[in-house]
């Protein structure tokens, strides 16, 4: 249809509104409540536009276009109209711009430039609001706030966690949680750029800056596999804040806390600073060459004496492309065969068969286009806090979404069933759905029939399996079960890994048994268990916290004990790297450096260096550079390294590649006495969001406890907790018990410095009576 | 005089179901059912007597119910009784002194639209009476099997479910009282899509006044020409005024439309005070003022009452003597819609307050003659440039009061006191 805006003439589909033409065509309409992904509640009155045939002025945010219909943005009426709500607005509001954090980027302040008043005619006391302390992550400055509800409709609709709503009516409507509740949604920073004016703030970043002295440099989310896009704003080379980069394709206009607040673990005070060696049983800071220079003789040494079958290289999948791929570059051309970088795993039977590079199976926009999602082994809302936005978008048109975890998931989107189920019957459960034979009795009966009436082999399915399948001591037999299923019900089956990379690590061959592009190694290496299991005598680490990055960790500490040489690449000193490392070389976080990820939709995405490292820290991937470089080898540029990279990868197909079929069928599992396993904490997930000050503070940072499940809490008497784990005692008053877990499971609540010492991830613990 | 809603009130024990047998009660719903009268003759037939909403708006009945679409899905049907606006009490002697009349309304309005569930939303603060009035003659037409599942076996399913409110004023809004039906807060939603499209829990949904369903039992039993032939062209049928205020008795009244208002003053004894009739609020006090001459020259119809510059409303008369301060009348009103806006639009939110306290500053003595011309600007700039109607509602009491009565306003800032005495 033709509708004219102005007396130009525009055309416009059904069922569009007046703002949607005029974004489209860039006309100027001032507005504060609409968002574009939103409901329309045309309650600000700021984008009234004046429509031939109306008395009033109506509001363009909600009126639907009409063929012929003739709108004008510049009549007398629409900007009397649009002044006077622009009259009502300012009346109450402070006008504190010097002293608040929104100037400069307010949209209060850039629409009164336009159309407010030099003076206010309005005499009386202005309202004021008391603000209360919501969140460790949000500043509020309510008596700012003019009601929009932008920040109440993304509770209701986005993150589907209604944590903010309208209290009272009138002038004193206000803002506010219910029954003084916290904000705790993983998504709460959205508000803060939703907020059009100073009421909601980025509280870690108040009055640290004027927005008009920053700088934006765009980035990749390197906290989870789904690559958000971000800005970093920079102020005196220090980031002070990130802010979402619109990408339709994957995190829209959203971000989640960690994403946002996750760059402060880069200040953290335990950054490595300057490069250290050991010296009479002394790490001594060092120059850089003398550190690369020893760390070069020994491995030349190892090379000539043949020994690097006692060398392990340990890399994090966290890792930019470039590092991971010059990583096993490098340590190839000395001749190592030990390169890994599935830390967190333990049971690496799957590996020959599995696919070249896991990925989700589908683009991360088409999730919705799934009838049923079977979720394994992952708990969207606490992990990829991010993909609970598709998913309740999914929801919305229809998908059903089935959980099947340790413990039964709480999601933002609701779950048509949520399982909890321990290792050994997650096994039994799939065989059954897969066979119909040897039927659990641990599960309602009401749960199969729903099962089978909608998971049929003529609907669209996809299987996800997240990162704690991998942390299994059987996940392999899990992988097979569930491979077996996906057949019988003919899904797609696609992946959430534990890193922003483990897609590139498979991709470019950091495993012991491929290369590149998962062409065949010549001879076998070890997997990162057996090269810790089995106490090689040299270790070389690239970004890993061998207190928390490990399955082991008590296993990583004896085997660090009894090598000769510790080498750690890294960016901080954590109390193991102090005691044992013999090397340690300081480099770049993931903001100091050019780098790239492969998302896990399999979206290639670069990015260039954020801020500047302090001036001892070098940059990984020259590192490696410089390693390769001294040993004879073409000296790399970045771009050089980039360009190699990606004409390695640019003919991989990501579509075909999750097929895969085990060819073995693996032996049962049997679980004997308490089943444990660790919860992936929302803020413990990396080395950088563990140091992350504002998001440790969250409810969800401080957690702490050990949960047992309820039978064991009730059969357990004593004010402490006393297990036995391997052979060594622990005992913990920090425990309570939690009805979501199933019979005879222990979970610890997280994995990181400062908590109980857990030993291995996931396996059998016997309680001490 | 022919009575309708008000049949009832004069009869002992007025709200039981035997008095309301024994004025033909459910006779127009019985002969729905045994003569299968379709869903379309109905329509026709409201539409036809002219019968309109007289909850303030006066929108045509007949014509509102034909506008839900003909389909298979799940309909509502919701009467307001709501009744909130300052000067209104007829609802409440309605849901108090003949609540069989509203069930028998509901009932045929529902059928008519093809609702199997209707809703009567009744303000909060008739739970100490009507509410238990209501429940109470509910439960006899349950048990009667005039409502309920089966209806007088004839396989026809409506029940009806009462609805306490929580005191909100805004939510006598059609939308917003569905929101508030639906659990949420009561915020009067964008329109279109209009209820009769896309309603309660998103589903075609009639709403009418309480007042306007217990009259639909007698038009169908008694024919739309019968109806018609009450009142006046463009004006069928009766209505109830409430005649409160400077009156001697004051009360609600079911007259004719088009009875002059001299009428209506006469039946409630004349103004009190001994004093002269000064000004009259013709229909609840959103609608504009009126001056005392003028009105006692008016018939209380639509049409004569808008040449009078006002508007029929609700029917709440509010009538004042020679001793009524204007100023502080408009400035209790103003409180009225600056405690009640439900926040949501920007110029009634922040406008509503805005003009209570200019007037309230004026009051206090502190007003300047600028004030006055800032009145009438922030009423103008609130008019029309809200979702609903509340925000004309405080806009055009100003207005008005202002236009009739400059002179007052006046006075009382230059002496900083009232010009009337007391």
């Amino acid at each position: 249809m033709e509708i004219f805006i102005n007396n130009k003439s525009y055309t416009a589909e059904d069922g569009e509104t007046i703002i949607q033409i005029a974004d489209k065509f860039d006309i100027h309409i001032p507005r504060f409540c609409y968002h574009k992904h939103l409901s329309i509640v045309a309650n600000c009155r700021m984008c009234l536009v004046d429509i031939e045939g109306f008395k009033f002025a109506q509001p363009a945010c909600s009126t639907l276009v009409q063929d012929g219909m003739k709108i004008s943005t510049q009549s007398a009426k629409t900007k009397n109209a649009q002044k006077s709500t622009m009259e009502f607005l300012l009346i109450n509001h402070p006008l504190d711009c010097p002293i608040c954090d929104q100037g400069g980027e307010c949209e209060l302040q850039d629409v009164s430039l336009e159309y407010g008043d030099d003076h206010s005619n309005y005499m009386q006391f202005k309202r004021v609001v008391v603000d209360r302390d919501v969140s460790p992550l949000i500043s509020t400055d309510m008596t700012r706030c003019i009601h929009c509800s932008r920040c109440v409709r993304f509770g209701e609709e986005v993150a589907a966690t209604k944590e903010l709503g309208l209290l009272d009516r009138g002038e004193n409507m206000k803002i506010d949680s219910f029954i003084e509740k916290n904000i705790d949604s993983e998504l709460s920073g959205n508000m803060i750029d939703l907020c059009p004016v100073g009421a909601l703030n980025n509280k870690p970043y108040r009055y640290s800056a004027r927005t008009w002295d920053l700088s934006q440099k765009k980035g990749i989310s390197p906290h989870d596999c789904i690559g958000s896009n971000i800005f970093y704003h920079i102020y005196n080379n220090k980031i002070v804040r990130a802010v979402p980069a619109e990408n339709e394709n994957i995190n829209q206009t959203w971000l989640s806390d960690r994403d946002r607040f996750g760059y402060e673990g880069i200040y953290a005070e335990d950054r490595c600073k300057r490069p250290m060696i050991k010296k009479n049983e002394k790490l001594l800071t060092c120059d850089w060459d003398t550190a690369i220079k020893t760390l070069n003789q020994n491995l030349n040494t190892l090379k000539n004496e043949k020994k690097l079958d006692s060398l392990g290289c340990l890399i994090s999948p966290q890792s930019t492309c470039e590092e991971l791929y010059l990583f096993q570059k490098v340590f190839r051309e000395f001749g190592a065969n030990n390169i890994d970088h599935r830390t967190i795993e333990k049971d690496f039977d799957y590996q020959q068969d599995y696919p070249v590079m896991p990925t989700l199976g589908c683009d991360i926009k088409d999730l919705e286009a799934y009838d049923n999602v079977i979720l394994v082994g992952v708990n969207i809302k606490k992990e990829f806090p991010i993909l609970s936005v598709r998913m309740i978008q999914a929801q919305n048109k229809k998908t059903q979404f089935f959980s099947i975890n340790f413990q039964s998931s709480n999601e933002d989107f609701n779950p048509a069933i949520s399982l909890a189920l321990r290792n050994d019957q997650l096994r039994e459960f799939l065989d059954y759905l897969s066979n119909k034979t040897n039927k659990p009795n641990y599960i309602e009966e009401k749960m199969f029939h729903y099962i089978f009436k909608y998971i049929k082999s003529n609907k669209k399915n996809l299987i996800v399996i997240g990162p704690s399948i991998g942390q299994l001591p059987n996940q392999t037999e899990i992988l097979y079960s569930l491979n077996q299923y996906s057949k019988k019900i003919n899904a797609d089956f696609g992946y959430l890994t534990e890193h922003c990379n483990n897609t590139a690590s498979w991709l470019l061959g950091v495993l012991p048994h491929r290369l590149p592009l998962g062409k065949r190694v010549d001879k076998e290496g070890l997997n990162a268990y057996q090269m810790i299991e089995k106490k090689l005598s040299n270790y070389i680490f690239y970004n890993l916290e061998p207190e928390c990055d490990f399955w082991n960790n008590d296993l990583v500490e004896d085997a660090l004990k009894t090598s000769k040489m510790n080498v750690f690449f890294s960016s901080f000193m954590t109390p193991f790297i102090a005691k044992y490392a013999d090397i340690v070389l300081p480099i770049s976080t993931f903001a100091e450096t050019h780098g790239s990820f492969i998302n896990i939709e399999g979206s290639y995405q670069a990015y260039k260096q954020i801020i500047r490292p302090k001036k001892e820290i070098k940059l990984g991937w020259e590192v490696l550079n410089n390693l390769l470089f001294i040993n004879g080898a073409n000296n790399y540029t970045f771009d050089t390294l980039q360009n190699e990279i990606k004409n390695n990868i640019q003919d991989f197909d990501v579509t075909t590649n999750n097929n895969f079929k085990l060819s073995n069928q693996p032996l049962k599992y049997i679980q004997k006495d308490i089943f444990k396993f660790t919860l992936r904490n929302t803020y413990n997930t990396d080395q950088i969001v563990r140091r992350s000050k504002s998001l440790q503070q969250t409810r969800t940072g401080k957690l702490k406890n050990i949960l047992l499940s309820n039978d064991l809490f009730s059969s357990h008497k004593k004010g402490y907790l006393e297990f036995i784990d391997k052979d060594k005692n622990i005992k913990s008053e920090l425990y309570n018990s939690d009805q979501s877990l199933p019979h005879n499971t222990i979970a610890y609540q997280s994995y990181k410095i400062g908590d109980a010492f857990v030993g291995a991830r996931t396996g059998t613990v016997k309680i001490k009576s | 005089m022919t009575l309708i809603c008000t049949e009832t009130y004069s009869k002992q024990e007025p709200a039981s179901l035997e008095t309301y047998l024994t004025l033909e009660g459910y006779q127009a719903w019985q002969k729905i059912l045994n003569n299968k009268i379709s869903k379309s003759e109905i329509i026709n037939q409201i539409k036809e007597s002219g019968l309109r909403g007289k909850g303030g708006a006066g929108f045509l009945t007949g014509l509102k119910w034909s506008f839900i679409p003909i389909s298979d899905e799940q309909k509502y049907l919701v009467c307001n009784s709501d009744e909130s606006e300052p000067g209104t009490c007829k609802d409440r002697d309605i849901l108090r002194y003949n609540p069989h009349a509203i069930i028998e309304g509901m009932l045929i309005a529902s059928y008519a639209i093809g609702a199997s569930v209707a809703y009567n939303y009744l303000r909060g603060e008739f739970l100490d009476e009507q509410w238990k009035v209501f429940n109470k003659a509910l439960e006899e037409a349950y048990q009667k099997g005039y409502v309920g599942n089966n209806i007088l076996s004839t396989g026809l399913t409506i029940n009806i479910f009462p609805v306490l409110g929580a005191g909100a004023y805004i939510v006598g809004e059609e939308t917003a009282m569905l929101e508030a039906i639906e659990g949420k807060r009561g915020m009067p939603r964008i329109k279109p899509p209009f209820p009769a499209i896309k309603g309660l829990f998103a589903k075609p949904t009639i709403i009418n006044n309480t007042e306007t369903l217990a009259t639909v039992p007698k038009i169908i039993l008694k024919g739309a020409e019968w109806y018609k032939s009450l009142g006046i062209n463009n004006g069928e049928g009766v209505k109830i005024f409430c005649m409160s205020g400077s009156v001697q008795k004051p009360n609600n009244f079911e007259v004719p439309l088009g009875t002059p208002f001299s009428n209506l003053l006469e039946m409630s004894g004349g103004v009190s005070n001994n004093s002269k009739l000064k000004a009259v609020i013709p229909g609840g006090s959103s609608v504009p003022v009126v001056k005392g001459e003028l009105m006692l020259d008016t018939n209380m119809d639509y049409d004569s009452i808008l040449k009078a510059n006002s508007m029929l409303g609700s029917g709440g008369v509010i009538v004042m003597d020679e001793t009524i301060c204007m100023v502080k009348v408009l400035q209790r009103i103003s409180r009225f819609y600056y405690g009640e806006s439900c926040g949501q639009c920007t110029p009634c939110r922040e406008g509503t307050g805005w003009l209570y306290k200019i007037l309230t500053n004026i009051i206090d003595g502190n007003g300047t003659i600028n004030d006055l011309h800032e009145l009438e600007r922030i009423a103008g700039l609130i008019e029309g440039h809200c979702i609903c109607a509340l925000g004309d509602a405080a806009a055009l009491p100003v207005k008005s009061f202002l236009n009739n009565f400059w002179d007052e306003f006046e006075y009382y800032i230059d002496n900083k006191k009232s010009m009337v005495v007391g």
